[in-house]
């Protein structure tokens, strides 16, 4: 399940890569036709974002494809093919060249003229520097990914160089992460790098995507190499890469998120306090402006609604020459220019001329003049906007004071215009900026028509006051929004075209309103390096954590191959001292594949087989070893094993290469999961022969401990050596051997030395080292030994010509061994050296030293061998006497112990049956009456205790009725006329009660002699006594009850009795009646079927032979062929008159009516026998017929059917020598039946159905004639009289005819 | 082919000589071996107390069995032949007087080669014989047995 959880695992894991190489490939590929078709979407999803380069999508076609190639490897080797393997480096190098190219183009400034070389981008595209060029992130991108793949591609699979690799991809995923981020914030998406080409959307994504492949592929590569062996697989997990890789990928995440949060946090309270640093300056300002043209206007309504100035003016008017007046007013207009600040004050009369000025003739009077005089008819005080006299001319503004004489007037005396110059207060107080900004200013805008003009200096244009207009339509500006009536914070482009967040206010009570700017750029610079920072912080953190993760894995690796080396360092050892233990224990391992069925075998198990290391077996082959016996056993074990996992133990023979035969042991079980079977094999040949002979002599001992303990124990089984005192004889022989120089030895029946003194070398080097030699001797000791009477010795000399002398032991009768003078020569015979060489040369014996041995052989005279042998007979006889009575005295011994143990035992078992028995026990005396011992029931029936009895005699306790009955018995048990008797008797308690008992008597006898004692054995029956009285109370009462029942019923039963014969009757006449009609049908077959077939043969025959006759005879006399042509023909034609009649009586049969009478069986078939007799006079045929056998029956019909069969009979037996024929009566499956019988041909019970059917023949016609109708007819006749036939028969043993009447 | 036997099993004596006749007739002169009845030719064909069973050279070129036989009936003969792989390929000629449709079936049916009904009149007979002999010792290939 591991396993599998791991290689599942494992694929998720080369699926990104695989999925980031396809994507990439198909994304650039979308993107380049998008650049031919010029498709937006393609090229950059959406308007206004930045469009993939064409370099970047062949750089991804590129890279993608290096990708799918390196995860191309087959899932289970990791190997690159070679050619896939360089057109994948060649792709990434590419890639990674397109990439520094760029990158080379940025750095230097050049142009190396390849940017735009596939499709042409227009200059100023969004976010572009560089038409058609990729971003200088995506360049390092490309070359990182290139860099990465290249060390996957070249670099070992534990090398250190692959934790490069998976920096490099986190860093990609980083950077492509962080581009992602951006677009997400609007304010970046304005420019890249140093304000540089920006990385597009997508190919943010694909950057993202491909760095996360690169880390899997890096993992997929570096922990996967196949672990071949399944058991370390289990043991060792590798270090799970995958999950350092979703780590990281949480990890980055994590990181990304807080500093992408912290960075919107600061962003947006930055935000507000650039906002409301700009509304606060706007409305300052606003409310400077708004009060500083409140003032200016009071200025005017303090002249115009003083009394006192317009009647100095009016004064004045009316005498210009009056110095004093002219004084005053000019004091009054004085003291206005120099404390409240108006750049110039004139006074204009009610035509237009002006009277006096201050301060006296500056250079703006005229125009205040002009001014004056299109506002003659002024009746308030009121405002004069900016305007300029002339085009160039300086920017004016002023408050213009009607004077009237009084308050009724209504035509002004003249009036007073207070000029005011912009430049001196207003203008740098709306330019004025409380910080210190580089960008940020004031505006001030009037709407005037269509149209919003600007009505001060701006900083960034000159000569702008009155003079720039903008269209209303331009609506991203914020003086145009302003001039539509909105206030407060906006964005938007000013007249410059930059981007600027702008405060709008309008001035209350005047058509101006106010603008406070500043520019984006300036206003977000903090914003953006807090941006780069944290980018560059999240950079350094993703990367720490990347190196972090990439170095845990790296050691993780590290530690899972350290261990797999120690593990496979332990299994070494342990192997090496499994090794030793198998060398030890003769036991090896063995292993096979259920798939594969390759066998693996340890060194010791090659041992076993005797077979070479090097050899490579399958089970199949394996099995082989086994022996003929044992190979099923392990084929169906091993069967049972792969199919049921049924694990064996077994102990079998195998043959070794070398052909020995090993008994093994062998023990296997299944692991099915594995698909393996393991098991073990152990040499156990040295532990089953020891097993076998420690066997063997366990035999041995307890046979001679039975012979000699059991008194019927087997001497046969007894060897020699059991019987005598091997050491003994030894020493007695030696002494022997000794005193007379002679070679003595005692064999055993078969030959076995048991003793042996003196033996010569040419016996014990030459002739028993040699095999055939060796069968010499021990047939010569055997089979020449044999025939020799106790007590008597015989000399001859052995198959390897040396002289022996032998006389039998016996033991009990038995001949049991040999006692031997051997290895001489007579010596006064010569000896046959020629002999002995020929012998030395046909067994390939040293000559010299044989004959050597030869010569050293001794030489008796015949006197000194047989009184030498004598002195063995007697010693034979000795052991022989000794031996067996040895025997017979420990035998009677033991007899003796059995005995008395099985006496002991039988007492015991008697106790245990008088105490316990369920019937009372007791002997009695037989003179005396007295009871010796009674058992508990005994007493316990009669109703006293043990001791009471010993005091009583029987009588005294017997009922007086039975004590003259039992008395009677007692007494001819006494006089010895009886063994024993029974008697039902009473016996009365003490208490006066009758007890009921079957008492039984017997005299005991000991050892066969009759004692005076009797055995008295009672059985309380009262109360069957009791339960019997009442049965017969019982009984009477029923037979009474019953008399008077009986006389009612008798009459229905009679009645009943009538229907019932009536309906049997009717029955009966059906049934025959169904019978005759079953045989009417079968006999009309059966006619058809004759005429067809058996009435046509001799009508062919007729005409067969006459047509011959005709033709052959024509012209000739007739011959001998000629007169049996006739004779057949004559012939044919009398067999087809007896067929007629047959089929006639068979037909008449059928209808003929059947007349019972009593019919004499016995004298109607010795009328027919007779008959028969006298036809055939020239053969004897021996009649049985029992007398008195009567039937009822239709005296013709039975006529015909005894004829047939008497005919049969006779028929049958005519190739007998004795011929007998016998009828009787005799009753088979319990009913009468009657048989006739003979001894002739018989025939096969095999055909005993056919017998019976009409034309069928057991014999062909020239055996026995006849039409085959014959027993037809007697079962057509038996069965019409309601019986049946049958036969019963042997081929050539006779047959039996049977048939029943009813 | 001269020497390939003829196994004639039919129990009439008159039946074997008019047929044999007739073979003589006809210049059929393959030896003919006669079964008296069905066990007979069964153990004739199959060896009955013979250690094995006939040689394929001896088997007969062609079996005429008649039908109504003693012990064991003609048709259960063909079964028997028909069922033994030695001899299940021996043409069998039914030559019987039975004309029933009974018989003629179900000698058909257990696989006889052809039913030939004796005739009366025994030119016819002889004719049919010769007919017999002209088709299955001449005409007919039998299939090679080994």
């Amino acid at each position: 399940m591991i396993s599998q959880n791991f290689k599942s695992l494992t694929i998720a894991a080369r699926l990104v890569p695989l999925m980031a190489g396809a994507m990439a490939f198909a994304g650039g590929s979308l993107v380049l036709v998008g650049w031919a078709f010029d498709i937006t979407v393609l090229k950059s999803i959406a308007h206004g974002w930045v469009s993939m380069k064409p370099n970047t999508a062949i750089g991804f076609i590129l890279i993608g494809f290096a990708m799918l190639l390196f995860c191309s490897p087959s899932p289970f080797t990791f190997k690159i093919p070679g050619f896939i393997c360089r057109i994948a480096h060649f792709c990434a190098l590419l890639a990674g060249l397109i990439g520094l190219l760029s990158l080379i183009e940025y750095i230097s400034g050049l142009d190396l003229g390849f940017d735009q070389w596939l499709f042409l981008e227009p200059a100023g595209a969004v976010g572009t520097s560089h038409p058609g060029r990729m971003a200088p992130d995506t360049a390092v991108c490309f070359i990182l990914l290139a860099v990465g793949l290249e060390i996957i591609g070249l670099s070992h699979r534990l090398s250190r160089m692959l934790v490069v690799t998976g920096m490099l991809g986190a860093l990609v995923t980083t950077m492509a992460l962080v581009e992602i981020l951006s677009y997400l914030t609007p304010f970046l998406r304005t420019a890249g790098w140093g304000g540089l080409t920006m990385m597009a959307f997508s190919t943010a994504v694909l950057f993202f995507m491909l760095g996360t492949g690169l880390m899997l592929l890096l993992w997929s590569k570096g922990s996967l190499e196949p672990v071949r062996d399944d058991n370390l697989r289990q043991k060792f997990r590798s270090p799970n890469g995958l999950g350092l890789v979703v780590t990281f990928l949480a990890l980055a995440s994590g990181i990304t998120a807080t500093g992408v949060s912290s960075f919107r946090n600061y962003e947006r309270y930055y935000r507000a306090v650039v906002e409301s640093q700009l509304s606060a300056i706007a409305e300052l300002k606003t409310e400077e402006l708004a009060r500083w043209r409140k003032e200016r206007l009071g200025d005017g309504h303090t002249l115009y609604n003083n009394p006192v100035f317009p009647s100095i003016v009016k004064r004045f008017f009316d005498n210009p020459e009056g110095a004093d007046d002219r004084r005053s007013v000019h004091i009054w207009m004085k003291s206005l220019h120099s404390h409240l600040g108006y750049a110039q004050i004139a006074l204009i009369d009610s035509r237009g001329a002006m009277r006096l000025s201050v301060p006296k003739g500056a250079a703006a009077i005229p125009y205040l003049v002009q001014d004056a005089a299109d506002n003659l008819d002024l009746k308030h005080v009121s405002f004069l906007d900016f305007h300029r006299h002339t085009f160039d001319g300086p920017v004016h503004l002023g408050v213009m004071i009607p004077l009237f004489e009084d308050q009724d007037s209504s035509k002004p005396l003249g009036l007073l215009i207070l000029n005011i110059d912009p430049e001196s207060y207003l203008y740098p107080f709306i330019q004025k900026w409380p910080t210190a900004s580089l960008s940020a200013e004031t505006l001030l805008v009037r709407r005037n028509g269509n149209e919003v003009v600007f009505l001060n200096e701006l900083r960034f244009q000159t000569n702008t006051a009155l003079k720039l207009c903008v269209s209303m339509d331009r609506k991203e500006l914020p003086a145009v929004m302003v001039a539509f009536g909105k206030t407060g914070i906006v964005q938007g482009l000013d007249y410059r075209g930059v981007p600027v967040l702008a405060a709008l206010r309008t001035i209350p009570g005047s058509p101006w309103a106010l603008v406070a700017r500043q520019d984006i750029a300036e206003v977000f610079k903090p914003i953006h390096e807090r941006l780069w920072i944290t980018i560059l912080l999240i950079a350094v953190l993703l990367n720490s954590a990347g190196a972090g993760i990439a170095l845990l894995w790296r050691h993780q690796r590290v530690r899972f191959y350290r261990e797999q080396a120690d593990s496979a360092k332990m299994l070494q050892k342990s192997e090496s001292l499994l090794a030793v233990a198998e060398q030890l224990g003769k036991a090896g391992g063995w292993e096979f594949d259920i798939e594969t069925r390759l066998l693996k075998w340890s060194d010791m198990v090659y041992q076993i087989h005797e077979l070479e290391r090097t050899v490579q077996l399958t089970v199949e082959q394996g099995l082989l070893f086994y022996s003929q016996e044992s190979r099923p056993i392990i084929a169906q074990a091993i069967q049972d094993a792969v199919e049921k996992g049924t694990p064996f133990d077994l102990e079998l023979e195998i043959i070794t290469v070398r052909g020995n035969h090993r008994q093994i042991h062998v023990i296997g079980i299944a692991d099915i999961e594995l698909r393996k079977v393991n098991g073990f094999c152990q040499d156990i040949t040295e532990r089953k022969q020891v097993e076998s002979a420690l066997k063997q002599s366990e035999a041995t001992i307890r046979n001679r401990l039975k012979a000699i303990v059991e008194p019927d124990g087997d001497l046969w089984g007894l060897e020699l050596s059991d019987i005598i005192d091997v050491e003994v004889l030894q020493s007695m022989l030696e002494d022997f051997y000794n005193l007379t120089g002679m070679l003595g030895a005692v064999l055993d029946i078969r030959g076995k030395v048991l003793v042996a003194v003196g033996w010569q070398d040419i016996c014990t080097k030459f002739h028993r080292c040699h095999p055939i030699t060796l069968s010499n001797c021990i047939q010569s000791d055997t089979s020449l030994t044999s025939g020799v009477p106790p007590g008597t010795f015989k000399a001859y000399r052995c198959k390897n010509n040396m002289w022996d002398m032998v006389t039998p032991l016996m033991v009990g009768g038995r001949h049991v061994g040999n006692v031997f003078i051997g290895q001489f020569f007579y010596d006064n015979e010569p000896l046959d050296r020629e002999l002995f060489c020929k012998q030395a040369q046909r067994y390939g014996f040293d000559e010299t030293a044989y004959l050597e041995a030869l010569d050293r052989v001794p030489r008796f005279s015949r006197e000194a061998l047989e009184s030498g042998m004598r002195f063995y007979v007697k010693l034979a006889e000795i052991i022989s006497t000794l031996s067996f009575s040895t025997i017979q005295q420990s035998k009677m011994l033991v007899e003796r112990k059995k005995a008395m143990e099985e006496i002991r035992q039988s007492k015991e078992r008697f106790q245990i049956i008088f105490e316990q028995a369920p019937l009372g026990i007791g002997i009695i005396d037989s003179l005396s009456g007295k009871m010796y011992q009674v058992n508990a029931k005994y007493a316990d029936i009669v109703g006293r205790t043990r001791k009471e009895m010993e005091a009583i005699d029987w009588m005294s306790i017997t009922h007086p009725n039975d004590v003259q009955k039992d008395a009677d018995h007692m007494a001819r048990l006494n006089s010895g006329e009886i063994d024993g008797f029974q008697m039902d008797k009473r016996y009365l308690t003490p208490n006066g009660s009758v007890i009921w008992v079957n008492l039984s008597v017997a005299r005991l006898q000991v050892e066969g002699i009759s004692s005076r004692r009797h055995l008295a054995i009672i059985e309380d029956i009262t109360e069957r006594k009791l339960a019997e009285e009442n049965i017969l109370r019982l009984l009477a009462e029923a037979k009474a009850s019953r008399q008077t029942l009986l006389s009612v019923v008798e009459d229905q039963k009679l009645a009943e009795e009538k229907i019932r014969k009536l309906n049997e009757e009717l029955e009966q006449r059906v049934l025959e009646r169904t019978t005759q009609l079953q045989g009417s049908n079968k006999e009309l077959e059966a006619f058809s079927y004759s005429v067809s077939h058996d009435l046509r043969a001799p009508l062919r025959t007729i005409d067969g032979f006459s047509q011959a006759l005709l033709e052959d005879y024509q012209e000739k006399p007739l011959d001998e062929t000629g007169k049996d042509y006739l004779n057949r023909v004559s012939k044919a034609a009398q067999r087809m008159g007896i067929l007629i009649d047959d089929m006639l009586t068979l037909s008449r049969i059928t209808q003929a009516e059947i007349k019972k009478e009593d019919v004499d069986l016995s004298g109607m078939i010795r009328q027919i026998a007779q008959k028969y007799q006298e036809e055939d006079l020239g053969r004897f045929v021996e009649l049985s017929i029992q007398e008195g056998v009567n039937v009822q029956g239709d005296p013709h019909l039975l006529s015909i059917a005894m004829n047939n069969l008497v005919q049969n009979a006779f028929k049958f037996t005519s190739r007998e020598i004795h011929p007998r024929i016998e009828f009787g009566r005799s009753v088979k499956d319990g009913a009468t039946v009657y048989f006739i019988q003979d001894n002739g041909a018989g025939f096969d019970m095999a055909y005993v159905k056919k017998l019976f059917n009409a034309f069928q023949r057991l014999h062909s016609s020239d055996e026995f004639p006849g039409t085959g109708i014959g027993l037809a007819i007697v079962q057509r006749i038996i069965s019409r009289h309601g019986g049946h036939v049958d036969a019963a028969g042997e081929v050539e043993k006779g047959a039996t005819f049977f048939f029943a009447l009813p | 082919m001269l020497e390939k036997k003829i196994l004639l099993v039919e129990d009439n004596p008159d039946d074997v000589a008019l047929t044999i006749r007739a073979f003589k007739k006809n210049n059929i002169l393959n030896p003919v071996v006669i079964a008296k009845n069905g066990v007979e030719a069964l153990d004739y064909l199959f060896g009955k107390g013979r250690a094995e069973p006939l040689a394929v050279k001896d088997l007969p070129i062609i079996v005429l069995l008649d039908l109504k036989l003693p012990k064991i009936d003609g048709l259960e003969v063909l079964k028997k032949i028909r069922q033994n792989e030695l001899t299940r390929l021996i043409p069998v000629i039914i030559l019987t007087s039975s004309a029933e449709e009974k018989d003629k079936l179900a000698g058909y049916n257990l696989g006889a080669n052809s039913y030939v009904r004796k005739p009366i009149d025994f030119s016819q007979f002889a004719e049919a014989i010769n007919a017999l002999g002209l088709y299955w010792l001449v005409w007919n290939e039998p299939p090679s047995v080994d």
